[in-house]
């Protein structure tokens, strides 16, 4: 019994091992998608029909009509005690309140970088993952923290790999009904983005160019987020 | 002589393929004629124009006021060679057409005219003259300012009407509270323990005030739990209640979608 014990352990630490070697190389090797590139703005609740209409113009999916989500979002937040300067790792978890069905989905985002005046878009490391509805369980065994919560409901549009979000944010409130939900602000968020593996600064010019058709409803810009109120 | 007239024979021909080529655009092409095109066709033509103009003023071409140009027959009959000379403008050269064609004065009414209205102009008192271009001038400039208020007006309305459609304090506003929750924790002093059930039946009022109540129960359940399980179990074993407890913050938004 004692002799096998060590065996079982081994294979699962080889097989961790090696997973991790795998994932490694595909970092290596630039396949995996983790850089997102990020335009942000907002328009005013008058206006947004005006940009629906002009996205779907602008944007692949025609043909199906609006695409709509409503999601809940939730902040968790792990510090590391033996490095306080550090800034805290933040996860979030989200999930499709409209659709039941949908995985979870667990986001890992880095500090966006602005670059330079010449670099067009911020550029953001970001890990996506699907997971199960027992995250949340997991993440408080892990020790982290529920920052905040929060409910998004908007609409997402596609254009080649461009993904644009056009939604609105909302107090996550118990025992409400989502027509009775406080809003944030008068305005839609508006972003842009697209999710790439590292190395590809083209698709930042792409983005751009989008992002100059619908300049005279909404200024997608670069937001420095170190410098918001 | 001979030199001078074949000069002036090249620039007018050179201009006449510009206008007939310019016709023909209009013509048979005028889908495609924008108006910077047009301006090029007039430009090169007023170019040509001066050419000839300076060609004309120019040492080389000896003074053509002093030249006088005669008839030398006059023909009733169609005449075919010169029918094709001019391109068919012209079928015969007789009596009618010489007069217009040869003249180097205008008509004597004409000339008449011009010459009292010339009387007319150095008659004028110069007083009356100063008097009308000065309320010319006022009439000019009040029509001028007239035209750059409702240009201005139209402008401002419309660099009003295009920043209504998005603000850049909202934009602020959105992105911190996407990225660092700020419109969603800053509530000062909430209890320290409250469970959801409660909250749902106080006003809405004051319902934005303990939202950070249930966060701060999970993180009381949270260590609770920790201690009690041993530390190589992370991941929970009951999956269906870990469901509940992220429902459970939520169960109204969540109860009316499905």
């Amino acid at each position: 019994m004692d002799g096998l014990e060590p065996t079982a352990k081994q294979t699962e630490l080889h097989q961790s091992l090696s997973a991790i070697d795998t994932l490694t190389s595909a970092m290596k090797s630039n396949v995996v998608p983790n850089q997102e590139y990020l335009l942000q703005g907002s328009i005013l609740d008058s206006g947004v029909d005006i940009l629906l209409h002009r996205l779907r113009g602008l944007c692949d999916n025609t043909d199906v009509g609006l695409e709509s989500f409503h999601d809940h979002e939730a902040c968790f937040v792990l510090f590391n005690p033996a490095a306080q300067q550090s800034q805290p790792l933040t996860l979030r978890v989200r999930k499709a309140v409209d659709d039941t069905a949908a995985p979870w989905h667990l986001r890992y985002m880095g500090q966006p970088e602005l670059g330079d005046k010449n670099r067009p878009t911020m550029v953001r490391s970001v890990l996506d993952i699907g997971v199960g509805s027992d995250i949340v369980e997991f993440l408080k065994e892990l020790g982290c923290r529920r920052e905040f919560d929060f409910i998004t409901k908007g609409f997402i549009f596609r254009k080649g790999r461009l993904k644009i979000i056009v939604g609105k944010l909302y107090r996550s409130e118990a025992g409400k009904a989502p027509h009775e939900l406080e809003p944030v602000s008068g305005s839609h968020y508006v972003e842009m983005s697209v999710v790439t593996p590292t190395g590809q600064d083209i698709v930042g010019e792409d983005m751009r160019n989008l992002a100059e058709q619908i300049k005279p409803l909404v200024n997608l810009d670069k937001v420095d987020h170190r410098r918001l109120p | 002589m001979e030199f001078a007239l074949d000069l002036m024979l090249q620039r007018v021909n050179e201009m006449k393929t510009t206008l007939s080529s310019l016709i023909m655009k209009l013509e048979h092409d005028h889908q495609n004629v924008n108006f910077p095109v047009f301006l090029d066709s007039f430009s090169v033509i007023s170019g040509q124009m001066n050419t000839l103009m300076r060609l004309l003023r120019s040492d080389k071409v000896p003074l053509l006021k002093a030249l006088t140009v005669l008839p030398l027959s006059l023909n009733p009959e169609a005449d075919q060679a010169l029918l094709a000379m001019t391109e068919g403008r012209l079928n015969c050269f007789n009596h009618e057409v010489v007069p217009d064609y040869l003249r180097t004065k205008p008509v004597p009414e004409v000339e008449s005219k011009h010459v009292t209205v010339e009387m007319r102009a150095s008659q004028a008192n110069q007083d009356i003259i100063n008097k009308q271009s000065a309320q010319l001038t006022k009439m000019a400039n009040h029509v001028n300012d007239l035209i750059t208020s409702a240009r201005d007006e139209w402008e401002a309305s419309e660099r009003g009407g295009i920043p209504a459609t998005f603000s850049n304090n909202d934009t602020q506003e959105l992105v911190a509270a996407l990225y660092s929750g700020k419109a969603f924790k800053s509530l000062p002093g909430p209890p320290p323990v409250r469970q959801p059930a409660t909250s749902t039946s106080a006003p809405s009022a004051q319902v934005a005030a303990k939202a950070p109540g249930p966060i701060k129960t999970n993180i009381k359940m949270v260590a609770h739990k920790t201690p009690l399980k041993s530390d190589e179990k992370m991941i929970p074993s009951q999956p269906s209640t870990t469901n509940k407890d992220f429902n459970e913050l939520h169960v109204a938004a969540a109860d009316i979608s499905t």
